[in-house]
């Protein structure tokens, strides 16, 4: 089982830019370093947050080159995400992070 | 007669201090089996001991995930198309070197699979389920050998 995240410089960044997007408490799964070299000393990542209503919203952190700002691009929600991620242990443990099970 | 170990301080601490070391033995021992009982088994050297091929033929991207990685990555490959990028994928896991890491956002292992000759780089989750990227990373093998807890040698 996933201990408690650490608080890295990319989860902060992401934190911040999924409370821009209305989301505020909430955990990671399925998440990935990407390589690439982002500002600020940051790398890349992929994943999937899921919020505290049981949405699940996959998202890059990756850099605007129009804003000069990070962003999460593509940043889209998954239909039906209990069924889609039945069998992931890592979505399991993000919803008992929340209290969903 | 008093016995030995009560006449000779020094006799006693030395036996006492073996009697420590071997309970610190053994529960660092537990320790180390309770958490590799739940991890992917490693051989010494740091390699892992997995099914490639079911991982390779079965594991799937999450929605979304194989056209987002692609998008990004493609032009690393060159792959023409997200077919090409996936099936780049199944083959780095079929003949990559196959490690574990820490994945520092969820902090979940993950299995790696790195291939230096064409320099790819594929993860999957634990469960070799769902695969979680393929990429060339800048500084090859430096960069596998750099991720957290990276048991690639």
């Amino acid at each position: 089982m996933a201990r408690p995240p650490s608080q890295t410089a990319e989860r902060r960044a992401i934190a911040r830019l999924l409370r821009e997007r209305g989301i505020g408490r909430h955990a990671l799964f399925l998440t990935q370093r990407e390589g690439a070299a982002l500002p600020g000393g940051l790398e890349a990542v992929s994943g999937f947050v899921l919020d505290p209503r049981g949405r699940v919203h996959g998202f890059w952190l990756a850099w605007d080159d129009d804003r000069r700002a990070l962003t999460l691009a593509p940043f889209y929600p998954v239909e039906d995400a209990e069924a889609t991620f039945m069998d992931d242990a890592e979505y399991q443990a993000a919803r008992r992070a929340l209290g969903l099970s | 007669m008093r016995p030995l170990i009560a006449r000779w301080p020094v006799a006693r601490g030395a036996i006492l201090l073996a009697a420590l070391l071997a309970v610190l033995t053994l529960a660092g021992c537990r320790t180390a089996t309770i958490g590799q009982a739940a991890s992917v088994p490693t051989k010494p050297g740091g390699a892992v001991e997995v099914d490639r091929e079911r991982i390779a033929r079965e594991a799937t991207w999450a929605p979304g995930q194989l056209r987002a990685h692609f998008e990004k990555h493609g032009k690393e490959g060159p792959w023409a198309s997200e077919s090409e990028y996936d099936a780049s994928a199944r083959e780095t896991i079929r003949v990559g070197t196959a490690f574990t890491y820490l994945d520092r956002e969820s902090n979940a292992e993950r299995l790696g699979f790195f291939q230096k000759e064409s320099n790819r780089f594929a993860g999957v989750t634990r469960d070799g389920r769902r695969i979680t990227t393929q990429f060339k990373p800048d500084r090859g093998e430096a960069y596998v050998r750099g991720l957290d807890r990276s048991t690639y040698r």
